[in-house]
């Protein structure tokens, strides 16, 4: 049992807000993106229509602390299929975003984005590989795009996460 | 002579550079040119879940080298087709714009984002590029796999039949391969989760990998290193997790392409598939 | 000029009135009550009560109306305010031109039906029995429409045939019914009351028949008819009780002719003939939507996927015998890349289909997937009666259908169970929604709204005439069932009659012209009208009087002032604001439908505005100019208000949603002249709000 006076009326509105969160509140419960989703069809433990249920009904830490938010592939199956229009995989990518501002990033993410603010790039250019790429040749490629950073550092993104 | 913005991201220059030799080549026969966006970063996809706008932006300047250019860009990743679409279409809104310009980042030319595979389909076209094919692929039985965000969300690409695709199928089909016509052509490889829960991941792609096995496929073909980093790279971690054996050649369309315009295995990196395309070469 | 007024059975009564000369002032003790003679072409200002009531009072007359009793008397305000509310009232009057009377003769007396189904059979046969000439139009070779395809009616199954056999033949002996079948409309020309209507006559091929059926015994070429093979030469057994040919996909192989005893001609030609009709009755039914764009359910790719009507004619005709079914409802319905609305039989549609399986094969097993099952008013017996079947039902809307080992696999997520289901069936069934005749509505150039007609059109909005003489029946206003249908029929009929007894319709309704001197064809105003009334003809714009029904938005946001609406006109609305404002006033303009009747309730419910309050009645907050409410301010006006109709509820479509998009505007242009933005303020204001329009109106006049 779940008591809802603890709920948050307005996340609902705060993730609207998010990059992407526009159109949630059209959903009505149908169903077709949980039947669409290749997680949930091998994995019952994600299920996009009770993500955004419980996100309707305001249930905050319950939401931004589940571990399974994370399990969404972004594949936009439900986007597809979504009757309301709604584009369902931006919707919980907008969640996610949400739940990095208020504490829950998985460790995962903030190492990628270290090594993005390195190098630019996911995976850094070793020697190795450039002398692999001559051999084959195949053109040169920057090995550090500094511009990353400054985005990186615009959107103060990183002081987001150690808050 | 068609030129485009060749545009790499992370993962090709690195870690397929079989697929970025084979695309090359392909595109020479075709008499297509590339110019390199020398200073492509990574497309920003990685960084979607974390804060869209950050990879929004990064995205978008990858746009901006191109649209300095004048040219069109051309991708290798699905992944980065849909992002790097994403930031076109955001550069339109005036709030996005002005945070990008005040980065110092330009967008001086309107210019399109495709992958590579929509290029040969809709600027090549299939009947020259059947024209083209010198050794057709007679005796090969290959399952296509789309992957994700070749089509989806169709909201950005607005390009082919998102429930019922069928370009690829087209385009494997006139190297004289026989296409395997199968259902559910649109899941997923499981690659977005790899780095949440590995498990799930690996049992996403056992799914397709069964169906490859169940129609006798010689090899499938992939548009995008995500999938094939699921599909080959994590094949032997499939195998022992569900106990079986596949040992499923995958290969990069314009592999498979190159093969039937004549090109040698070689020229088409064949040699750098972690999957050894042996059986593959062997039916040529 | 007359000011006649009435002291409200002693409630109303001001001293020292004199407008001059020229304005005859009378007083009557109840106007209710007396009768007063009006000359039509004389100008004239009543005061009294409501405008509401007094506009019923004196329905033919055009006049100017002052609200006393809310406005003065009953709010305890000065009758100097009164005086100055007649002064601006006479002004107004004597400055325009007034409403110009418009009369249109209603010539033929006839009607013509379009579409034979339940609902045009019934249609037909109340007017044909109320006396009128009625033609009726049926497009395919039978009459009957999409009903005589089925097996049973919605949603029980009653056999179609006791509801439209009895209808047809009471009809094909009646002297005032012509009818025509495989006819089809080639063109239409007039208006209301004088319609003409080019109707071609696609050929039958067959021109005498004795029934025999010896063609379709020798008739080479099969054909799929809904879910059912015929030939190419057939009969439906309703009317004309004779043969008919289906030319497209007949080949003129003349096999027919050969064995026939009566007389094919496979070389008939169409005709065309010329109807006049005063006017028109659609009656064209539902369409199917196209299954095949909802992709992922198969429709076309799987064999064992049917539709409804295909589905039913199947079953009932023994060629289907199913062992498990999924019937899947909201197919392409309430969903926004196909039908947005919900087509509100389908879920019955369904049920009926799924009682036809039980009735026939007891042992088959039938699952019905619903997002939501929406059972109406008696409808909840018939959904307890199908449970009681052993029929399950599933909530949830399957994600796709596809095939596996022979089978077809339906995958939903059932959100009774919260499980992911996957369903193997040997057949699925699409309950999908329905689409009108587009054809014919854009023949008729009738404004739809998703896909039916809109409000306007089909004559919902309870107060206005049907403006076009043009009428909707049954399911061409909106899917309907049977018994629905027969009802709304009816209805039309009485509305048709009302209409072709009179010889002459008039009106006095305010509407909408275009001044030619200042019309530049910029053509905003087209894209402003909800009604489709203003066109282009011969490189002009021409706002159709028939069709206008005086909302005002066009002449609001007509840049040229060239689009005005009459009563509402430039230098009618100034001399009113010039007359009634002095500095430090309110201005309220206060739209008819909703924010006006709040100041009645304020009367009534003992609330109290400021002294300085003036109220001026629009049609519509849309059509409020921002060139007055300048002047105003110019004037000396403290503050303005626009009271309008909450979103989605304006009486006119979308004006209210006009007067939100240029409240920015003004507020811009306000700042650039050196006005505080805080002195206009826009709001909804329900009818009944007069709480909220005191406190409104109180908070201004604080500042």
């Amino acid at each position: 049992m779940i008591e809802l006076k603890n709920a948050d009326y307005n996340f609902k509105w705060e993730i609207i807000k998010q990059e992407g969160g526009a159109g949630l509140v059209r959903c009505f419960g149908c169903s077709d993106c949980s039947a669409s989703c290749p997680v949930r069809y091998l994995d019952e433990r994600y299920n996009p229509r009770k993500i955004i249920r419980l996100t309707l009904l305001g249930m905050k830490k319950e939401v931004l602390s589940s571990p399974f938010l994370w399990l969404c592939a972004h594949c936009h199956s439900c986007t597809e299929r979504c009757p309301q229009g709604i584009r369902v995989a931006e919707v919980i990518n907008a969640i996610k975003n949400y739940a990095v501002k208020q504490g829950y990033c998985p460790e995962g993410l903030k190492i990628q984005l270290n090594l993005l603010n390195n190098s630019g790039r996911l995976y850094e250019l070793e020697d190795f590989d450039l002398k692999k790429r001559q051999r084959l040749g195949l053109p040169d490629i920057a090995k550090r795009i500094s511009d990353v950073s400054r985005i990186i550092e615009f959107t103060k993104i990183r002081e987001r996460i150690a808050q | 002579m068609k030129r485009y913005a060749l545009f790499l991201g992370c993962t090709v220059p690195v870690r397929a550079q079989h697929y970025e030799l084979a695309t090359r080549n392909v595109a020479k026969e075709l008499g297509i040119e590339f110019v390199d966006l020398k200073e492509g970063s990574c497309c920003g996809f990685p960084l979607k879940a974390l804060d869209t706008e950050t990879s929004l932006l990064m995205a978008a300047r990858n746009v901006g080298l191109a649209s300095k250019l004048g040219l069109d860009v051309v991708t290798l990743c699905n992944s980065c087709t849909a992002m790097l679409s994403d930031a076109q279409l955001k550069l339109k809104e005036n709030e996005f714009h002005r945070k990008f310009t005040e980065l110092g980042f330009a967008y001086p030319n309107e210019i399109k984002v495709r992958h590579f595979v929509r290029i040969l389909y809709e600027d090549i076209g299939v009947e020259n590029l059947k024209k083209a094919i010198k050794k057709p692929l007679k005796n090969l039985r290959i399952i296509s796999h789309y992957g994700c965000h070749y089509l989806r969300p169709s909201y950005l690409h607005a390009f082919d039949n998102v429930e019922n695709p069928r370009t690829l199928d087209e385009l494997v089909g006139l190297t004289g391969a026989t296409v395997i016509e199968y259902q559910e052509k649109k899941l997923c490889c499981g690659g977005s989760v790899l780095g949440i829960d590995e498990e799930l991941a690996l049992k996403m792609a056992n799914q397709k990998l069964l169906m490859a096995r169940d129609h006798n496929a010689d090899g499938m073909i992939s548009i995008c290193p995500f999938c094939t980093v699921m599909y080959e790279d994590n094949q032997r971690k499939v195998e022992a997790k569900f106990n079986t054996t596949y040992n499923l050649p995958v290969l990069y369309y314009p592999q498979l392409l190159g093969l039937g315009l004549g090109l040698t295995p070689d020229a088409c990196g064949l040699k750098f598939n972690r999957i050894k395309p042996d059986s593959i070469i062997s039916k040529l | 000029m007359r000011l006649i007024l009435c002291h409200c059975n002693g409630l109303i009564s001001i001293p020292d009135l004199d407008f001059g000369p020229d304005v005859r002032i009378e007083w009557y003790n109840d106007l209710c009550k007396e009768v007063v003679k009006i000359d039509p072409e004389e100008k004239v200002v009543i005061a009294g009560c409501t405008p509401s009531l007094m506009e019923g009072l004196f329905p033919e007359i055009d006049a100017e109306f002052v609200n006393l009793k809310d406005h003065i008397f009953l709010m305890k305000h000065s009758t100097e305010k009164a005086k100055e509310l007649l002064r601006a009232a006479i002004a107004k009057a004597k400055a325009g031109p007034g409403v110009k009377k418009k009369s249109f003769p209603i010539k033929q007396k006839s009607v013509v039906v379009i579409g034979s189904g339940v609902g045009g059979l019934d249609l037909a046969k109340a007017l044909t029995s109320g006396g009128i000439k009625t033609y009726l139009i049926e497009r395919e070779p039978f009459l009957g429409g999409t009903v005589a395809k089925l097996d049973r009616l919605y949603p029980e199954g009653t056999p179609w045939s006791h509801t439209v056999l009895p209808l047809i033949s009471s009809l094909i002996k009646n002297r005032n019914i012509e009818i025509f079948v495989n006819g089809e409309i080639n063109g239409i020309k007039g208006e209301i009351g004088d319609y003409q209507i080019q109707l071609k006559i696609k050929p039958r091929g067959v021109l005498e028949c004795n029934n025999c059926g010896k063609c379709v015994l020798v008739c080479p070429v099969s054909v799929m008819d809904n879910g059912r093979i015929r030939k190419a030469i057939y009969t439906i057994n309703t009317y004309p009780y004779i043969y008919a040919i289906d030319f497209n996909t007949c080949t003129k192989c003349g096999e027919c002719v050969k064995v026939c005893p009566k007389k094919i001609d496979l070389n008939e030609k169409e005709k065309i003939t010329e109807i006049a009709t005063g006017a028109i009755a659609v009656a064209t039914g539902l369409k199917f939507y196209d299954l095949t764009k909802v992709e992922e359910y198969g429709y076309g790719r799987y064999p064992g996927v049917l539709n409804t009507l295909e589905f039913e004619r199947q079953i009932a005709d023994g060629g289907l015998v199913p062992k498990k079914v999924v019937i899947i409802c909201c197919a392409g319905s309430r969903d926004n890349a196909h039908l947005p609305y919900c087509s509100r039989v389908c879920c019955f549609l369904a049920l009926k289909e799924a009682k036809l399986v039980k009735d026939r094969y007891p042992q088959t097993e039938i699952f019905v997937c619903a997002m939501d099952m929406r059972s109406y008013g008696n409808f909840e017996y018939f959904y307890t009666t199908l449970r009681e079947l052993g029929i399950s039902f599933i909530k949830g809307k399957p994600s796709e259908v596809i095939r596996r080992d022979g089978s077809l696999i339906v995958r939903v997520e059932d959100l009774y169970t919260n499980e992911l289901l996957e369903i193997d069936a040997d057949t699925v069934v699409l309950s999908g929604g329905f689409v009108p005749d587009q054809e014919t509505l854009n023949m008729l150039g009738i404004k739809t709204e998703g896909n039916f007609p809109t409000l306007f059109e089909n004559g919902k909005l309870g107060n206005l005439q049907m403006p076009r003489g043009i009428f909707f029946a049954g399911s061409a206003n909106f899917p309907a069932g049977v018994a629905e249908t027969l009802v709304d029929a009816r209805k039309c009929a009485y509305s048709i009659i009302n209409l072709l007894q009179k010889d002459i319709l008039e009106s006095t309704q305010p509407v909408a012209y275009v001044n030619e001197d200042y019309c530049s064809v910029c053509r905003t105003c087209i894209s402003t009208c909800p009604y489709n009334a203003i066109m282009i003809e011969n490189e002009r714009i021409k706002i159709r009087q028939d069709l206008c029904m005086g909302c005002g938005v066009c002449a609001s946001a007509c840049p040229a002032a060239a689009s005005r609406l009459e009563k509402f006109t430039t230098q009618e609305i100034s001399e009113w604001i010039k007359e009634s404002t002095n500095a430090g006033d309110i201005l309220a303009f206060l739209c008819k439908w909703s924010a006006y009747n709040a100041t009645e309730r304020a009367a009534y419910n003992n609330l109290h505005y400021p002294e300085n309050v003036k109220i001026l009645r629009v049609p519509c907050s849309g059509a409020v100019e921002p060139s007055h409410i300048i002047q105003a301010l110019n004037l000396g006006a403290k503050g303005i208000l626009v009271g309008g109709c909450y979103p989605d509820a304006c009486h006119y479509a979308k004006g209210n949603f006009r007067a939100k998009t240029r409240e920015q505007i003004l507020k811009e242009t306000m700042s650039l002249l050196g006005l505080s933005k805080d002195r206009f303020r826009l709001e909804w204001i329900g009818k009944d709000e007069a709480r909220k329009l005191a406190a409104i109106l109180d908070e201004m006049n604080q500042i």
